[in-house]
């Protein structure tokens, strides 16, 4: 059987004289509040909006660099130095009290009647050799890189950074 | 010395017709981000394809027609996706899935609220017309020229949507009317 289509064309639209199409009020006035609907849409979201907005952010951030000049990065750097020195500070001062705990537990070294395998009470099993004294490092001394090679140096090997001292 | 007279032209025709092509794009696809992307590619094509327009037409009818191409790919695309979503949804056992969203179109809520919304469900010849008559306000021969159809389509699709919308919201009313009553909305009975 051979294949015969019939095509259906759409309905003509109904015209005026002059070509343009005769509209029903109803469907004119579709026409109309799509107009509206479009321009207020475009009114809401115009065109770059949000590229815009992506623009200024970087620009305002950029400006607020600026203004403040090198002086964020100088106590951002100060900060670090402050932090990293504390938590040395702090690190010696818990090293040194581990080491003082056999000494000063009187259950232990004082007290005669508890018996050396008295549960929940913790013997060391050897006394800690006592720590080498701790090199002092200036960090006025320290030139900028320097200064970065240490902070670098303590943070991949922190128990170096429990044993040094610093000062100001 | 003929790419900078390109490169010239295609930087004034940017800034002489983005804001219409990015409006015609925002009514197409109904958010702001898809419509910067819509409208950024139709001008990315105009940088690379720009020698090959040869002037027969206006430069804004061959830009919609960019638009136009480039809006079926993603609806395309899009169909594509939710046919996907629609068969892993179909065969996730029952009470194991949630609701699926993300085959929906992402739509701002002026765009819902708008006519633009029902005529995104009307067939592409009679969504494209209307969007190029009604948004962008073109003459029908310009409305002819980019979608490559006779002027008597045009005018045909034109009249044809208008009345399939008009049906769309005379459903929409009926559904609205045929809503049970809320018995606790009932003022009249207040005291």
């Amino acid at each position: 059987m051979p294949f015969d289509p019939k095509l259906i064309q759409p309905d003509d639209a109904p015209l005026r004289g002059d070509g343009e199409i005769d509209l029903p009020a109803d469907l004119a006035a579709l026409g109309e509040q799509l107009r509206d609907d479009a321009l207020h849409l475009a009114a809401r979201y115009p065109a770059g909006a949000e590229l815009t907005a992506m623009r200024r952010e970087p620009a305002a951030a950029v400006r607020s660099r600026s203004d403040s000049g090198g002086g964020l990065r100088v106590w951002k750097k100060v900060a670090v130095l402050a932090g990293s020195a504390l938590a040395t500070v702090l690190a010696g001062v818990v090293a040194v009290q581990l080491m003082d705990v056999p000494q000063s537990n009187p259950r232990v070294a004082v007290a005669p009647g508890i018996s050396v395998s008295e549960p929940g009470v913790a013997m060391p099993t050897e006394i800690p050799a006592p720590i080498a004294p701790a090199p002092t490092i200036s960090l006025t001394e320290l030139s900028g890189p320097e200064l970065e090679a240490l902070l670098d140096l303590w943070q991949r090997e922190p128990e170096r950074a429990e044993g040094t001292g610093v000062s100001f | 010395m003929g790419w900078a007279v390109t490169a010239l032209n295609i930087d004034e025709t940017t800034r002489q017709n983005f804001d219409r092509i990015h409006r015609a794009a925002l009514v197409l696809c109904g958010n702001p981000w898809d419509a910067d992307d819509l409208a950024q590619e139709t001008f990315l094509i105009l940088a690379r394809q720009g020698g090959s327009f040869q002037g027969r037409s206006s430069i804004y009818t061959w830009l919609y027609g960019i638009l136009l191409n480039l809006d079926r790919r993603e609806r395309r695309r899009w169909g594509m996706r939710r046919r996907k979503l629609r068969v892993l949804w179909d065969n996730q056992p029952a009470g194991h899935g949630t609701t699926p969203g993300a085959d929906q179109p992402a739509e701002v809520s002026e765009r819902k609220k708008s006519l633009w919304a029902r005529v995104a469900k009307l067939p592409d010849g009679q969504r494209q017309s209307l969007i190029l008559r009604f948004s962008e306000g073109l003459r029908y021969e310009e409305i002819a020229e980019v979608l490559q159809c006779p002027l008597g389509t045009v005018k045909s699709r034109i009249f044809h949507g208008l009345s399939a919308l008009r049906r769309i919201l005379d459903e929409e009313g009926d559904e609205l009317k045929e809503l049970p009553e809320f018995p606790g909305e009932d003022l009249t009975q207040a005291v």
